[in-house]
Parts: C-alpha cells; structure tokens; sequence
C-alpha cells in the first residue's frame, strides 16, 4: 500500500513530522472566531469540573460553551429533576434542609430545570 | 491499489490510497455523491479549506493509522481521559500553536474523528493546571469580562466546586 505525499517525500511511518511551514500567522482572538463552537465543546467535553470553570473565567465566548451545552458543566454538576411532574422542587429542597451533612450537600447536590428554573437559583 | 487525487486550497495535488481518504467521512461522502469507485478513483477531489502542509500532516496521520479500529460510539455524560494519547501523536502534534489548531480545523473539516479526538485532547491537555490568566496569555485571548461579570462567574463556581 502506498500513499504519495507529494510534492514531499513520503513520510516515515515511524516517525512522525514535525516540521510543518508555519502558517505566517499566530494564534489571536480570531481563532475564537475560527474554531467552530463543536470543537470547543469536544474540548471542553474532556476536562473535570474544576478545569471547566476555570475556563468560564477565560473569556465570554468560553463562558457561554461551557454554561450554555447541556453536555458540559451541567451533565457534570446538575442532578435533573425536570420531567419528573411530582416534584417541583420541594423534595430536593426538603433533602438539602433536613441531610445530616447540612450544607455540605449544597456543593455535591445541584439541581437544574427544577420548577422551570435553571442553575444555582433553580431552588 | 486505486488512488484519489487530494487538492488543497494552494493547488498542491496529493495522490492518497482510497481506502485511506475514505478514513475523512467528508471525502467518503464526496467520492460517493460523484458515483467513485474503489477501482476507477482518478478523481481529484478539491478540499478549499486545507492548505498543502496541513493536508500533509493529516495524510501523514490518516496513513499511520489506517488499520486502527474504527473508535467506540461516544458517550456524552462519561468522563473523557486525555492521558491516552498514544505516543507517535504525541510526538506527530508537537507543532507550534497555529498548525495545530490548523489541524484541528481540518480534522473537522474533513470529518476524521480520530485525528479530531486527538488533537482536542492534546489542546485540552495545554489548558489543564492553568489559571484563567495563563490560559489567556497562552491563546492571546482577551478578558473581555465586566469586573461585575467576573465576580458573577466566581460566585457561580463556588457553587459547582466539588468537594
């Protein structure tokens, strides 16, 4: 099998190039503009909580990936109730009052789409 | 074997093995809609939005891995590891900020998931320990945030930090 990586000779399969023409340009605010929102989700989608809210932080473009695609900061962080016709929200409520461990479960249970509301203010 | 003709935007020509092009699901697409097949590929399939060096890397990187499995369906709510990156990608992406966010584009352009995976997770992976600032400095990305703004986010992150 043969792949010809003309006009340069072909690669070494076991050895990777790196030395690729710079593009004469650098990397700016524009590659905010350039790189579709998918890519930044796909990036996004491989970090932890805590490097995600890091990345709320950056800028408002990252703010509005991260907080606005169900599939990042809030399948991590949210506990859904929506759907759920029997409870608008009270029982969560009830839970977070009465648990042993106080507030303690505030930063380990969140809730989204409770009663209509969303996020931290969703109770 | 049958090859197809790869141009990209700055007129470079690249004859590639079919099988091998057909790894980027929009050239598949492309040779199919024209009705080509594996044994009469002479097609030169124009690609406006790659340049030459950027379409070489990624044939270079589509030819290395032409006998890996296809990658597993993606689930959304799993945890995604970046530690896994093998070790010739690492070394293929060691290339400055420009070529592979070029890359990156045209692995997204083409459709070629695993070159996609790759370099997210690789970019991911520069973002990962750095504060905000850092993160900035490292993209030249300006904080365009109000200070009420900043104080907003910090106060919301509060309450997703775990614990």
């Amino acid at each position: 099998m043969s792949t010809n990586l003309e006009p340069a000779e072909a690669a070494d399969p076991d050895n990777p190039s790196t030395d690729v023409a710079p593009l004469h340009r650098t990397i700016s605010k524009d590659f905010l503009d350039v790189v579709p929102e998918d890519v930044f989700i796909k990036i996004f989608s491989s970090m932890v909580v805590d490097e995600m809210t890091k990345c709320r932080q950056v800028c408002t473009i990252w703010n509005a990936i991260v907080c606005t695609n169900p599939e990042l900061l809030q399948s991590r962080t949210c506990f859904y109730f929506d759907g759920r016709k029997d409870d608008n929200g009270t029982k969560v409520t009830s839970y977070l009052d009465s648990g042993l461990s106080g507030c303690g479960l505030w930063n380990t249970i969140r809730s989204a789409l409770v009663d209509g509301h969303q996020g931290p203010h969703g109770i | 074997m049958p090859v197809v003709r790869l141009q990209s935007v700055d007129g470079e020509v690249f004859p590639v093995d079919v099988e091998i092009a057909r790894m980027s699901f929009a050239i598949r697409n492309m040779l199919d809609d024209l009705g080509v097949q594996d044994n009469d590929a002479e097609e030169v399939i124009p690609l406006p939005n790659v340049t030459g060096p950027i379409l070489r890397k990624v044939i270079e990187w589509c030819t290395h891995h032409k006998d890996d499995p296809p990658p597993p369906e993606e689930d959304d709510t799993r945890e995604k590891r970046t530690d896994d990156i093998p070790a010739w990608d690492q070394e293929f992406l060691r290339v400055d900020q420009a070529v592979l966010f070029d890359i990156i584009l045209a692995a997204n352009y083409l459709d070629i998931k695993g070159l996609l995976d790759v370099t997210c997770k690789t970019v991911a992976n520069m973002i990962k320990g750095k504060t905000p600032e850092e993160i900035r400095k490292l993209f030249n990305i300006k904080n365009d945030f109000t200070p009420a703004e900043e104080e907003q986010i910090r106060k919301e992150n509060e309450w997703c930090e775990e614990k």
